[in-house]
């Protein structure tokens, strides 16, 4: 049973990514991490644990209820200063604490879609989108012209890694338009 | 910016499916919204009710844990959707399904919304007068 508490606390178990980086298709931080932690004996137990904490998480951020706790969460004072004035003098959200929930749960709901993937890529290899999928992917997404020519882009991925191997899927669309448009 | 990415029927059985043709390609877009999400992007995966229906997705079954824990939002056939996908419905004749994925479309605060579908012409035929970007699968 996981102890949201002791999570909560530090001193919970492994099951929270580490970082959820794992830009151009590449295993991200949390799943090297977890390589590690789980010995083959193992990882049985770890994958059912970490799918567990998955859907809990996911469960608990469905639940928006009006309870509330306090914590002793403790934030470093510059930050705690800059929201309060961000929050009174550029109006952006109702209160600190509304600040900070919101940025909580968009880091949390980032961070257990991305695990689900990890989880997913790691059971189905094939399914792993290379560099050259999620550069089209971004590109259809945001309705890019240059969507409609997925060579391009592709040819562009297979270019950019070779200098850039931590290159992202929105650093090749920008990388394929410059190719597309060369300055005269 | 806030943006909405909705699926149609196909996408969500590629989605499910790992041994689906488009299984891959659908899984990049999800990817791609999960790192823009963790850049802080206002972006969403929803899944009008009625699309939902069609593809036979019921969230309580264990076949479809995968999709279940990609945080995608269901978007309820409610009384104004209802009137919304009826009117579509008569005036079109497309399914029930994309008739509410019209509605949702028609009706969405986000400011960009991007349809991935199997059928880009219902979609463009249902989005009316909005502005949408249709991912053709």
């Amino acid at each position: 049973m996981i102890s949201v508490k002791a999570a909560w606390q530090g001193n919970g178990p492994s099951v929270w990514p580490s970082s959820t980086a794992s830009l151009g298709g590449m295993p991200s931080d949390a799943m090297r991490s977890r390589s590690r932690n789980c010995t083959t004996g193992t990882w049985y137990s770890c994958t059912v644990q970490r799918a567990k904490a998955i859907e809990r998480i996911n469960h608990l951020l469905d639940n928006r209820g009006p309870e509330t706790s306090n914590t002793s969460m403790r934030i470093p004072t510059a930050l705690r200063d800059a929201a309060a004035l961000a929050v009174q003098e550029l109006g952006v959200a109702p209160s600190a604490t509304a600040l900070t929930a919101a940025a909580l749960r968009a880091a949390l709901e980032a961070a257990v879609m991305q695990a689900a993937l990890d989880d997913h890529y790691e059971r189905h290899p094939d399914a792993r989108p290379n560099l050259g999928d999620l550069a089209v992917a971004a590109a259809e997404l945001d309705g890019h012209p240059l969507a409609h020519e997925p060579g391009r882009i592709r040819q562009a991925a297979a270019e950019i890694v070779e200098s850039h191997p931590d290159a992202g899927p929105d650093d090749v669309v920008l990388w394929a338009e410059a190719r597309a448009h060369p300055a005269a | 910016m806030s943006q909405v990415v909705l699926l149609d029927n196909e996408a969500v059985r590629a989605l499910r499916n790992p041994t689906h043709p488009k299984h891959r390609r659908v899984v990049a877009h999800a990817q791609v919204v999960a790192q823009r999400k963790r850049r802080a992007a206002t972006i969403e995966v929803a899944v009008p009710s009625a699309v939902r229906v069609e593809a036979g997705w019921d969230r309580t079954a264990s076949a479809w844990a995968f999709p279940n824990r990609l945080r995608i939002t269901d978007i309820p056939l409610d009384s104004v959707h209802a009137n919304t996908a009826a009117s579509i419905r008569n005036r079109t004749g497309v399914p029930v399904a994309d008739a509410h994925l019209g509605a949702v479309i028609q009706s969405e605060p986000a400011d960009r919304i991007t349809v991935v579908t199997s059928d880009p012409d219902d979609m463009r035929l249902v989005a009316g007068h909005r502005q949408i970007i249709v991912v053709a699968i």
